[in-house]
């Protein structure tokens, strides 16, 4: 309805509404966004990953749109860095529905996921997403309710370890030109540990995080990049990319990485305590950062983004 | 007016830069943070008065005056939240309401001498050790020499508190922030709040306004109302971490609502609101309690309420503080 308040104060005509100015794919849809972190050390023991959605009246049509949670980073020995885990997938799927049903959205989260610091001194070839290892699903963000069937999007794979101690560490892998992805020692961007999304009207599969120099040579703490995997189709419009983090030695509080990387991106950060920054709606699904350290103690890697869920219905 | 929308995943085109290279914009966000300024539980009115003067010429460097003057100008407004529920007893709340937002054109052709606006853009809120959340501020728009009311916004409606509401009789409950003759909307039956009457708060008395011809936010078009906050308890007697705080966003996705769910953040009992709302607000990278939290991420959402053990008085937060830009060409 038009608004002519005052000669002052004009309505805007047909053609000039400030939908015009709206995303043009949301505009005309409710939107219910559910998130899971929660701020202290284990999302999933206070089920903050769960929500009910239920159908409000007069609504006849929802679609779900679904981001698993990035893979958790992977330890970083006394000497050595990690390669960033993998992207979450992201699913989309569109159902007719009834006022008063409810669905049941759990969002992949990216707590409980960092396992304590590996004192071995090889590649970590087994992927722990779908294999009982300590990630074990968390990072899987799902749907259950009519008209849905195995509709989920897994988290991402995990990052990996790279000791200084390991066989070419100071010359084929970070002294040459080649990326480093990590999950074997030939692994590339096509292979096989990508997150998979299954039940939905399509998608797209998480990504890997590698490893590169810096030009620097390896006797430089200061040589390592990281890629991080950026989500899928959440954020700036896009869908997918790398995004670079760099560290020097003894770079390896996870927090900090992490909280870096988010100001390297232009999403701000928590000037809060070290466990409850950045847990950033635009970055969901998002692989993790990394660190470098040069002796001493082992560290936890670089935190990761939780999934996150959206319904648009009308 | 440029769009950097994706077609491959419908909704998920992430931001649109609203007129990028088409108008020059001015945000501004009040006294933003938790400043107590004025309310309408307090007399400060009139401390965050603003003035929008027409810019006299867009052009660019070595224009002389008047030779490219503002030909358009547009408003967008979003007033505060309101402020989350506060209780006293064991149980918890419901989100406050979303401030109702607005777009206007203004007219350019005035006669010299009047070619400006004034706003009362009070920001903030005030915490009552009270059951029950705070109202928000009211913005309006006067005529350059005030004496004429143009536009005034209802309040947005505060949260409401419930006691036990994380007990095991309380699975999948849904709490709405208004009570039983305030602007509830009730999706299903379960609206819990109406029957809690000593836990509710009276709408603020409509009278304030100019004309009541323009009081009403009764447009999807251009003046988008309040949407309600609400909560939904856990089953299991899980404690309060378990309930789900869903917040109406004003981010200008949607001419409908939009809300965002997040679960009780692992807190327990005796937390005030505005921890609540400031972990809630992570999400959009917020900061601390004290230095604007979430910036515009935040704007006009309802605050969230406290979580209470019983024996002492918790505040729920004040709402995301109000934003108004100013377009022009």
């Amino acid at each position: 309805m038009a608004k002519n308040l005052t000669t002052f104060v004009k309505s805007i005509s047909v053609g000039g509404s400030a939908s015009e100015f709206m995303p043009a794919d949301t505009r005309d849809f409710h939107i219910y966004d559910a998130t899971s972190f929660a701020l202290n050390n284990c999302a999933c023991d206070y089920g903050n990953q769960t929500h009910n959605w239920c159908v409000p009246p007069g609504i006849s049509t929802a679609t779900f749109h679904i981001w698993g949670a990035g893979g958790p980073g992977a330890a970083i020995h006394a000497c050595g860095t990690a390669v960033p885990s993998g992207s979450g997938a992201y699913a989309y799927k569109t159902v007719s529905v009834t006022p008063g049903d409810c669905y049941n959205l759990v969002v992949g989260h990216m707590w409980c996921c960092c396992a304590e610091p590996g004192t071995g001194a090889t590649w970590q070839t087994t992927p722990v997403q779908n294999t009982g290892g300590s990630w074990n699903g968390y990072g899987k963000s799902y749907v259950t309710g009519t008209g849905l069937t195995n509709f989920c999007a897994e988290g991402g794979f995990s990052g990996n370890s790279v000791s200084c101690t390991e066989t070419g560490y100071a010359t084929t892998m970070f002294d040459s030109a080649t990326a480093h992805y990590g999950l074997s020692p030939n692994d590339s961007a096509g292979g096989p540990f990508r997150a998979c999304y299954y039940g939905a009207d399509g998608g797209l599969r998480g990504r890997k995080g590698y490893l590169s120099h810096n030009g620097l040579g390896v006797s430089s703490h200061c040589n390592f990049r990281a890629w991080v995997a950026l989500p899928n189709c959440s954020v700036w419009g896009k869908c997918g990319g790398h995004a670079m983090l760099a560290a020097c030695c003894n770079a390896q509080q996870p927090h900090d990485n992490w909280r870096i990387l988010m100001a390297n991106l232009n999403q701000g950060y928590c000037a809060g305590d070290n466990v409850t920054q950045a847990q950033n709606w635009d970055t969901a699904g998002m692989g993790s950062g990394f660190g470098v350290s040069c002796g001493g103690n082992c560290h936890c890697a670089s935190r990761a983004a939780s999934g996150k869920i959206r319904v648009l219905f009308r | 007016m440029a769009k950097n929308l994706t077609t491959f995943a419908p909704g998920m085109s992430g931001s649109v830069k609203i007129g990028q290279n088409d108008y020059y914009n001015e945000i501004v966000v009040p006294a933003s943070g938790c400043t107590n300024r004025c309310g309408p539980r307090n007399g400060d009115q009139g401390v965050a008065n603003h003035v929008f003067k027409f810019p006299e010429n867009t052009g660019y460097f070595g224009a002389t005056a008047d030779a490219d003057p503002v030909s358009e100008i547009k408003l967008w407004m979003v007033n505060p939240g309101s402020g989350g529920a506060g209780g006293n007893c064991c149980g918890w709340g419901a989100p406050g309401s979303s401030g109702a937002k607005a777009v206007f054109d203004i007219n350019t052709n005035m006669p010299d001498g009047q070619k400006c606006i004034r706003m009362c853009v009070a920001n903030g809120g005030c915490c009552v050790a009270d059951l029950g959340g705070q109202q928000s501020c009211r913005w309006r728009i006067m005529s350059y020499d005030e004496n004429r009311c143009m536009f005034l916004f209802t309040t947005a409606t505060c949260g409401c508190w419930e006691c036990n509401f994380y007990s095991s009789s309380k699975c999948n409950e849904v709490c709405y922030m208004g009570g039983g003759s305030g602007p509830v909307r009730c999706w299903d039956s379960k609206d819990t709040c109406s029957s809690s009457s000593a836990y509710w708060c009276n709408p603020e008395v409509v009278g304030q306004a100019a004309d009541p011809q323009y009081v009403n936010p009764d447009s999807d078009v251009n003046v988008f109302k309040q949407q309600v906050g609400y909560a939904v308890a856990g089953c299991c007697f899980d404690n309060a971490r378990n309930v789900t705080q869903v917040w109406a966003l004003n981010q200008w996705c949607t001419t409908k609502a939009h809300h965002m769910g997040v679960k009780g953040l692992g807190y327990d009992c005796n937390n005030t609101g505005q921890t609540q709302f400031c972990g809630a607000f992570k999400a959009f990278g917020g900061t601390n309690p004290g230095f604007g939290r979430s910036g515009i991420c935040e704007a006009g959402a309802g605050g969230m309420a406290a979580i209470a053990g019983g024996g002492n008085c918790y505040c729920g937060s004040s709402g995301g503080a109000g934003v108004y830009m100013v377009w022009y060409k």
